[in-house]
């Protein structure tokens, strides 16, 4: 029974659904009903976000509750994470509860830590990334190989090339940016994106087949 | 322990070197002359093309950690679209992307604009539209099926708008201002090619009109698609938005330029990393000269 609702089910319901699927994009005409019916079925992954909406919050909390009560690696960041969620939640509902309309805006103080706090913690993360690139440019940038140096040339012409002090220096910088960028480039990103692809078909063939089935977790 | 390897210069002065020099040209401007590039010059010309009442999707795809290069490209389209009396559908596919999406409308069509006459004629938006891809499949074949209302809660067979918005083949121009997955790929893979030649008035290729905003990192992935005329234009990166203000400036003389400042402050940055290179290169060939392992 164990092995018929781990194993079987979700392999046929990954079969059915997928072959629905391929048949609906790729053997149905457009605006036929057959087609339209189709649509309301990936219209309902709604239902299937919102389910993993909440399952990742049980998850969330349980796992840093755990980590508190056993004094665990940095078990005082958990009690940071348990309360923001909390905090938000809290915020969140009671904006929804007090006004009638503004869904996402509910509430003045849930908009607020979203745009004033939220956005701008984040964005301070990301350009740190700046730094990072000039330290590790310093770094690991030599022309130890005839590989290495012509990514260090390339690198440095992109560098010049996307910002105008490079067309200050000299107009034919911008010029080879965009040769660059829609030559070389582009060949060796059409040959990645084109074996990408046929790697995710020959997967997804293997997972309708239920000859993949490491997304159903370890077989025990 | 933060020394760097190579000429031996601690890492934590290279930070410092690289805050003071980048935030000198924002507090006094270098104005170095700006060159607008064609992926931008084509994004610009193929908006302005369109005729005043056709549909353009605006799709906020990005998170607050991109906004410096992706709300620039946003709004500065949105205002483009504005001033040429196109009529928009903004939506959002990351969750991220429907408060920072918000904002922007804001800025172009003013505080309070869902409550302004034009919202629901010449404006919409949608909010977030969960499901990622799947999300992104179910707007191109029925808007009506992925989202019942809007941002706002107004249901949509309210707004007169979405009456002329039943899919893909509606639409006249997919502005995609993206910083990851899913963005400009999964509309070609589940939109632009679900509904190729469904619509007269595209290109002879039969693909919906694309149009993308991207951080700069992710442009190289985009031009096999470019090549395939799939994206019609791009905006790369700070730079491009930059570049498409420029040409708002010269047009409109648009006011909410907020790249264009941060260009000379990029273009420091740059000559200061092939700088670092120059130095680590030095430093390395030096060390190894000298008997050193190098780094």
């Amino acid at each position: 029974m164990s092995l018929v609702i781990k194993r079987y089910i979700p392999l046929a319901i990954t079969f059915i659904m997928g072959f629905t699927m391929v048949i609906a994009t790729y053997f149905l005409a457009p605006d036929t009903p057959a087609r339209e019916a189709s649509t309301l079925l990936t219209a309902t992954v709604d239902i299937l976000v919102v389910t993993a909406g909440v399952l990742g919050l049980v998850a969330l909390l349980r796992h840093h509750s755990v980590n508190i009560s056993r004094r665990g690696r940095y078990w005082q960041y958990s009690i940071i994470t348990i309360a923001g969620v909390v905090f938000y939640l809290i915020i969140g509902f009671y904006g929804v509860a007090t006004h009638e309309r503004y869904y996402m805006y509910a509430s003045e103080l849930f908009s607020w830590f979203y745009s004033d706090v939220y956005v701008h913690m984040d964005a301070t993360i990301f350009s740190m990334l700046a730094f990072f690139i000039a330290s590790a440019a310093y770094r690991a940038f030599r022309l130890r190989s005839v590989e290495a140096s012509v990514l260090l040339i390339v690198g440095a012409l992109m560098l010049l090339g996307r910002a105008p002090i490079g067309a200050v220096i000299w107009e034919g910088f911008p010029t080879i940016a965009q040769w660059l960028l829609d030559v070389p480039n582009a060949a060796g990103n059409r040959a990645i994106t084109i074996g990408i692809a046929v790697g995710a078909i020959s997967l997804a063939i293997r997972q309708l087949l239920g000859v993949e089935r490491g997304y159903l977790g370890p077989e025990r | 322990m933060s020394t760097s390897k190579g000429a031996g210069i601690d890492r934590r002065y290279l930070y410092i070197l690289l805050f003071i020099l980048a935030s000198i040209p924002i507090l006094y401007p270098l104005n170095l002359p700006v060159t607008i590039g064609e992926h931008s010059r084509l994004v610009f010309e193929l908006t302005d093309a369109l005729p005043a009442g056709s549909i353009v999707v605006s799709s906020f795809d990005f998170g607050p950690a991109t906004i410096t290069e992706n709300r620039p490209q946003a709004k500065a389209h949105l205002f483009h679209c504005k001033e040429l009396g196109l009529r928009v559908v903004a939506v959002a596919f990351w969750a991220a992307g429907g408060p920072l999406g918000h904002s922007v409308l804001t800025d172009v069509y003013g505080e309070g604009y869902e409550l302004s006459e034009e919202y629901g004629t010449e404006i919409v938006f949608l909010g977030y539209i969960p499901g990622a891809e799947v999300g992104m499949q179910t707007f191109g074949d029925d808007p009506w099926q992925a989202k019942g209302t809007d941002h706002f809660g107004t249901a949509i067979a309210d707004l007169p708008l979405m009456q002329e918005v039943r899919s893909a083949a509606d639409v006249d121009l997919w502005g995609e201002w993206t910083s990851g997955t899913p963005g400009e790929q999964q509309v070609i893979q589940f939109v632009q090619g679900r509904h190729q030649g469904e619509n007269p008035g595209w290109p002879e290729t039969g693909y919906m009109p694309l149009v993308v905003g991207s951080t700069a990192v992710s442009v190289p992935g985009m031009m096999p698609f470019y090549q395939a005329e799939q994206i019609l234009g791009i905006l790369n990166g700070l730079a491009g938005g930059g570049e498409y203000e420029l040409q708002l400036v010269d047009a409109y003389d648009y006011a909410l330029v907020a790249a264009l400042p941060l260009l000379d402050s990029q273009s420091v940055g740059h000559v200061l990393i092939i700088v670092f290179i120059a130095i680590g290169n030095i430093g390395w060939a030096i060390s190894k000269s000298g008997g050193g392992r190098g780094a």
